[in-house]
């Protein structure tokens, strides 16, 4: 009897067994050329999720994986306690060939890839000393994101990761004169095709920026967290510090006029852009402009609607003031102690009539255009909430400021500014010809007064003032050797940059000249010239126009 | 090349030991002692528990005295019939699969192992080594653990014990049979890495003659030309050739090649220097503060490896070296009259300084008998590089006198003071006793492999030994478990000995554990209570015992020599003799140990 019911039940056991194969079987078939496999085949395909499609694969990634018979996590993390003891100790040959190890057991893990290249590139290098060796390893960690994203294919994290450290960490270090310079001579980094012009790390880093934004855009791959403004800034920018760098580097005239342009053409095409905002509705920061215009209509709309309700609601919440508020609101801001001040802005903010006091208001007092008058509340919030948004976002990138610079530095004048300065710093340097940099430095400082002057949109304390003080501040080197100083009147009275000395000298470098400055009058001094010299700007501006 | 602790020479090591520590052997009795007395106590309690006082006591002294009498009559000729009954054994275990799945990890490795770093050589050599020890001490460690038991369980240990042969001989004959066998695996494995690692270093490059630019003097006569070769193995190398196209190439990623034209043809010939057995004669590494008052270390930069102290710049802070044993002799290998110096300097900088422009500093030779002092030389630091520094016999002192290096630099008993100093304000050198040292000639770099090798070989026989010397008590796998537990902790033996001592966070193991599984901190202190104190008393108590254990563990960190081979540096004779002498304190104390282990069992008595 036993010996049956065991039979009995191993014949159940078979028939449960061939019953579920069937779904297995239906669910995991796998695709083949002529078939499109079973559903998970499907699906795998649908959300290119096989492994073909995430990247590269490569046989001893793979090898090592299956060889470490599901020990891989512990592997791992004994590699990872390695790597950090590698670095801790300072043996850098063993640390990298750690990470390689590490790279074959987890090479779909994005953050590995970020945070180990990010070791190399930004803190091994400046553990060591000689610019050379410190390039080598920026360039050993940017060539192992590379290998990251050839794993890893259209990953837009990492192909913006490595625009942003090919970018940024050899453009904006310390050390970026010098590691621009090896960037360019490196032919083991460059592939032999790519032209020495191309060979700059801004315009690299650009073509890699591309690519990410490609990622997105045909490829359809998540940006995850990353707020799309800055992202899709990424292009422009690189662009815009190219030609910023290769000025600097002294190329003037038809080249860096045209970089520019190109900056300017991108900045543009970027401003057009559908930007998916965190409200979940999309932007383009070229539309602030139409919404506000938009919004004025608008607003014109819901006056016409309800007529003098605005001044209505206004005067009634005037009558709830206090007879406290209402005489703190009749001094003016020097007569107000800290407690009227107070109850100013209390008042101040209860008497600002919204256009949703507006709305509700036409609902409650014209019933027969409560329906028109909402529809008309919901557009001027939208509208509100977009240039807010735009707004938001414009200030995260400092559009504004960009936009302005782009087209600045096409101008003839701003190109001969920065050519101008260039050369004086050359004949400082180079030459040691003081009297030559100092009529260069000031001929300059005129060209950039005049360019200031026609461009109010570029404010004083912008990274072009900062860069433009960085000339002053050679500037007075020149002059102190010349025995002279920018507070010295026969100095003061032809420098026409007043006004942008005073709000970038942070450090505090002139401000006996500012001082000085100030005690003289402005208008006794370049204050005029640069009047006199934006009157004339605005003269052959008004001409051009 | 980091050098933790400093190499004793061999008899101050075996007799006196370091400062405020006992020589090796003086230890090695002790410890010897101390085990005698534990396992007469332990034998004891068990025999008078088992046949009573007068009965037991008996017995002790009798297998006492018999061991004495057999261990002191210990056959060569039955110990070496044993041994090759050992290597037959381990032959037919078929130990030779080692060999194959070494010879496969070689043959893969290049998957792992890119040589586009700087030091190629240095991860190589670090590799091979590395695999090799892990390797040899898994197969010491199946064949010592398993060996005896495996005899016991298939009944042939009956076979040798009918025979007229001793415990201690089936012991040590063990011992020496795997030993002999894991030698020959050794020899075959050593030969393929060498092989190995030369022919993954070799690499020729190519010259374009026509790339070539002319070098010319003032009168536009040809003195020679510059270039570069073509990138091969990731690099590539500067050239500064002479008139005839001859010349040796700038060093890249730790080696040159010798360049030699013929007419216009151009040869760029092997690589020469990845594969060095520099001979460093070190001193003793004491500082200056900034104001000049003596100090034991410099200063911290804030660095969490604390194996270098800083000097500040510009100041009277500096790193001042002793050397003894200096005589005119040392610069007999070169052409000329000298010092020659290796330095390694690590820079630290507050400020950028001049970017691209090394940070100076200056190195003084003084006379720490009479105190005169040679003039600063200066010298611009390679951060991070063996900077090869050569000092003129003849220089100036701080008035300009000329002095001479040996004569009036060096003391009578022969010790010259090397001070260094950096020169930049708000910039650090950071330094380590063993970052700098007289060059003495090179060594051989194959002998130095083979020193290597005798490192790995000094460890597999103590794993083999303690393998043997555990399974005549308990079975393999118990045996194998407990020789794995010697070997991670002999790896961590640094570890296991500052837990044992007591350290000054996180408590002994009890403690510790419950601090990983509350989530605690290692730093707060447990919240006083009886409970606090039953965890402390019993981390105590482990304490104790860890600190005996520590005693026998086997360093095998500190036996390790892989880092002199790897950075290039002469593994010192002292320290291979000094762990010869630590295997032969093992193989004798295990043999012993294991001989009474065997005596426990009922087969051999």
């Amino acid at each position: 009897m036993n010996q049956r019911g065991s039979f009995y039940r191993k014949i159940a056991y078979l028939i449960v067994i061939a019953v579920l194969l069937l779904p297995i079987s239906r669910l995991g078939a796998p695709s083949t050329l002529r078939d499109e496999g079973g559903t998970l085949a499907q699906l795998r395909e649908e959300y290119d999720l096989g492994q073909a499609d995430l990247g590269e694969i490569d046989p001893a990634s793979e090898t090592i994986r299956f060889a470490t018979l599901g020990m891989r996590g512990i592997a791992v993390s004994l590699l990872w306690n390695k790597a950090n003891q590698y670095k801790k100790t300072e043996d850098w040959t063993n640390f990298r060939a750690t990470l390689r190890q590490l790279a074959k057991l987890q090479p779909y893990f994005i953050s590995f890839w970020r945070y180990q290249a990010w070791n190399l590139t930004y803190n091994v290098s400046v553990e060591l000393d000689d610019v050379q060796d410190r390039y080598h390893y920026v360039k050993k960690g940017i060539e192992f994101l590379k290998e990251g994203t050839r794993y890893n294919r259209d990953n837009p994290i990492l192909l913006a990761e490595l625009g942003w450290f090919i970018g940024n960490k050899i453009g904006r270090a310390d050390e970026h004169v010098q590691y621009r310079r090896l960037f360019k001579a490196d032919n083991e980094f460059h592939p032999a095709d790519r032209p020495p012009e191309q060979r700059d790390n801004w315009l690299v880093s650009k073509k890699w920026y591309q690519q990410a934004i490609a990622s997105v855009d045909d490829k359809k791959r998540s940006l995850g967290n990353k707020n799309p403004t800055t992202f899709y800034a990424t292009v422009p920018m690189a662009q815009i510090n190219y030609s910023d760098a290769i000025e600097s580097e002294g190329t003037f005239g038809e080249k860096a006029r045209s970089a520019w342009e190109l900056a300017a053409r991108l900045w543009g095409r970027y401003a057009h852009r559908d930007l998916r905002s965190t409200q979940g509705f999309y932007i383009r920061l070229a539309d602030q402009e139409k919404w506000e215009q938009d919004l004025k209509t608008l607003e014109q709309q819901l006056q016409k609607m309800g007529p003098g309700i605005q001044e209505t609601l206004s005067q009634e919440r005037r009558k709830e003031l206090s007879p406290e508020q209402l005489a703190a609101l009749a001094k003016t801001l020097e007569e107000q102690t800290d407690e009227e001040l107070e109850l100013a802005e209390k008042a101040e903010a209860s008497l600002r009539v919204s256009d949703r006091d507006i709305v509700e208001r036409i609902v409650r007092d014209f019933p027969e255009k409560a329906a028109a008058a909402r529809k008309l509340g919901t557009r001027i919030a939208e509208a509100d909430s977009r240039i807010r948004m735009i707004g938001n976002n414009r200030q995260v990138v400092n559009y504004e400021y960009w936009k302005a610079r782009c087209e600045i530095e096409q101008e003839h004048s701003a190109l001969k500014a920065h050519e101008l300065a260039f050369a004086a710093h050359r004949a400082f340097q180079n030459d040691a010809d003081l009297i030559q940099a100092r009529q260069l430095f000031e001929e300059s400082f005129d060209l950039w007064a005049k360019v200031l002057a026609a461009h109010p949109e570029l404010p004083d304390d912008s990274p072009t003032g900062s860069s433009i003080m960085d000339t002053v501040s050679e500037y007075a080197l020149v002059l102190e050797q010349l025995d002279l100083s920018l507070a010295d009147p026969q100095v003061a009275e032809k420098f026409p940059l007043w006004n942008l000395v005073e709000a970038n000298d942070m450090e505090r470098k002139f401000a006996d000249a500012i001082e000085a400055h100030q005690k003289r009058g402005p208008e006794a001094e370049g204050r005029g010239q640069e009047d006199e010299g934006s009157e004339q700007d605005r003269g052959q501006h008004s001409k051009q126009e | 090349m980091v050098l933790e602790h400093e190499i004793l020479p061999y008899f101050q090591w075996l007799l006196y030991g370091a400062d405020e520590s006992l020589g090796a052997l003086p230890r090695f009795f002790l410890i010897v002692l101390a085990v005698a007395l534990l396992g007469l106590l332990l034998g004891a309690i068990v025999n008078v528990a088992r046949h009573g006082l007068l009965r037991g006591g008996d017995r002790i002294y009798g297998i006492v005295a018999t061991g004495f009498r057999e261990l002191f009559s210990i056959s060569p000729r039955r110990t070496w019939a044993l041994t090759s009954l050992a290597m037959k054994e381990a032959w037919r275990r078929r130990v030779v699969v080692s060999l194959v799945l070494y010879l496969v990890i070689l043959l893969f490795a290049s998957w792992f192992l890119r040589t586009d770093n700087q030091e190629p050589a240095k991860l190589l050599l670090s590799f091979v080594l590395m695999a090799t020890t892990y390797l040899v001490l898994g197969i010491a460690l199946l064949l010592g653990a398993f060996s005896l038991p495996g005899d016991f369980k298939s009944k042939t240990i009956y076979t040798v014990v009918t025979k007229p042969v001793r415990a201690g001989e089936i012991i040590l004959g063990r011992i020496l049979g795997f030993s002999l066998v894991g030698t020959v695996l050794l020899v075959v494995m050593g030969g393929c890495s060498y092989i190995f690692v030369i022919r993954s270093l070799d690499h020729r490059h190519t010259i374009d003659a026509s790339s070539l630019v002319r070098v010319t003097d003032r009168e536009g006569t040809l003195i020679g030309y510059d270039g570069r070769t073509s990138t091969d193995a990731y690099h590539h190398h500067l050239l500064e050739l002479d008139t005839e196209h001859n010349g040796d190439s700038a060093v890249t990623s730790g080696h040159y090649h010798r360049i030699e034209g013929h007419g216009e043809q151009v040869r760029v010939l092997e690589p020469t220097g990845y594969l060095r057995a520099r001979v460093p004669k070190w001193g003793k590494l004491r500082f200056k503060d900034r104001k000049g008052v003596d100090k034991a270390v410099g200063i911290s930069v804030g660095s969490e490896w604390t194996y270098r102290s800083f000097i500040d710049g510009g100041t009277l802070a500096a790193a001042i070296w002793t050397f003894s044993g200096i005589d005119e002799s040392i610069d007999d290998y070169l052409d000329k009259e000298g010092l020659p110096l290796g330095l390694i300097t690590r820079v630290f900088r507050t400020h950028k300084g001049v970017i691209g422009r090394p940070i100076s500093g200056a190195i003084q030779l003084r006379n720490p008998q009479t105190g005169l002092k040679s003039d600063a030389i200066t010298f611009l630091a390679k951060d991070a590089q063996v900077d090869d520094q050569f000092i003129d016999r003849e220089l100036p002192d701080s008035e300009g006198n000329t002095i001479d290096l040996y004569n009036d630099l060096v003391s009578d008993d022969g010790e010259l003071e090397i001070w260094i100093q950096c020169l930049e304000q708000g910039q650090y050198y950071g330094y380590a006793q063993a970052d700098c040292y007289i060059r003495l000639p090179d060594g051989s770099p194959l002998w130095n492999y083979v020193k290597a090798y005798i490192s790995i070989w000094v460890q597999m026989v103590i794993v083999t030994s303690i393998g043997v010397t555990a399974s005549a008590l308990v079975s393999g796998p118990v045996a194998m478990l407990f020789t794995v537990s010697f070997i991670v902790l002999g790896f961590f033996r640094e570890f296991f000995v500052w837990i044992a001592n007591g350290p000054s966070w996180g408590g002994g193991p009890v403690e510790s554990l419950v601090r990983l599984v509350t989530q605690k901190n290692v730093i707060s202190k447990l919240d006083p209570g009886p409970g606090t104190t039953l965890i402390q008393g019993i981390d105590d108590v482990l304490q104790f015992f860890m600190q005996g254990l520590a005693q026998l563990l086997p360093d095998f960190s500190a036996l390790s020599t892989i880092g002199f081979a790897a950075h290039g540096y002469d593994i010192p004779g002292d320290l291979i003799a000094q762990d010869l002498t630590i295997c032969l304190g093992y193989i004798v104390g295990l043999s012993v140990l294991g001989y009474f282990l065997l005596r426990t069992r009922e087969i051999a008595r």
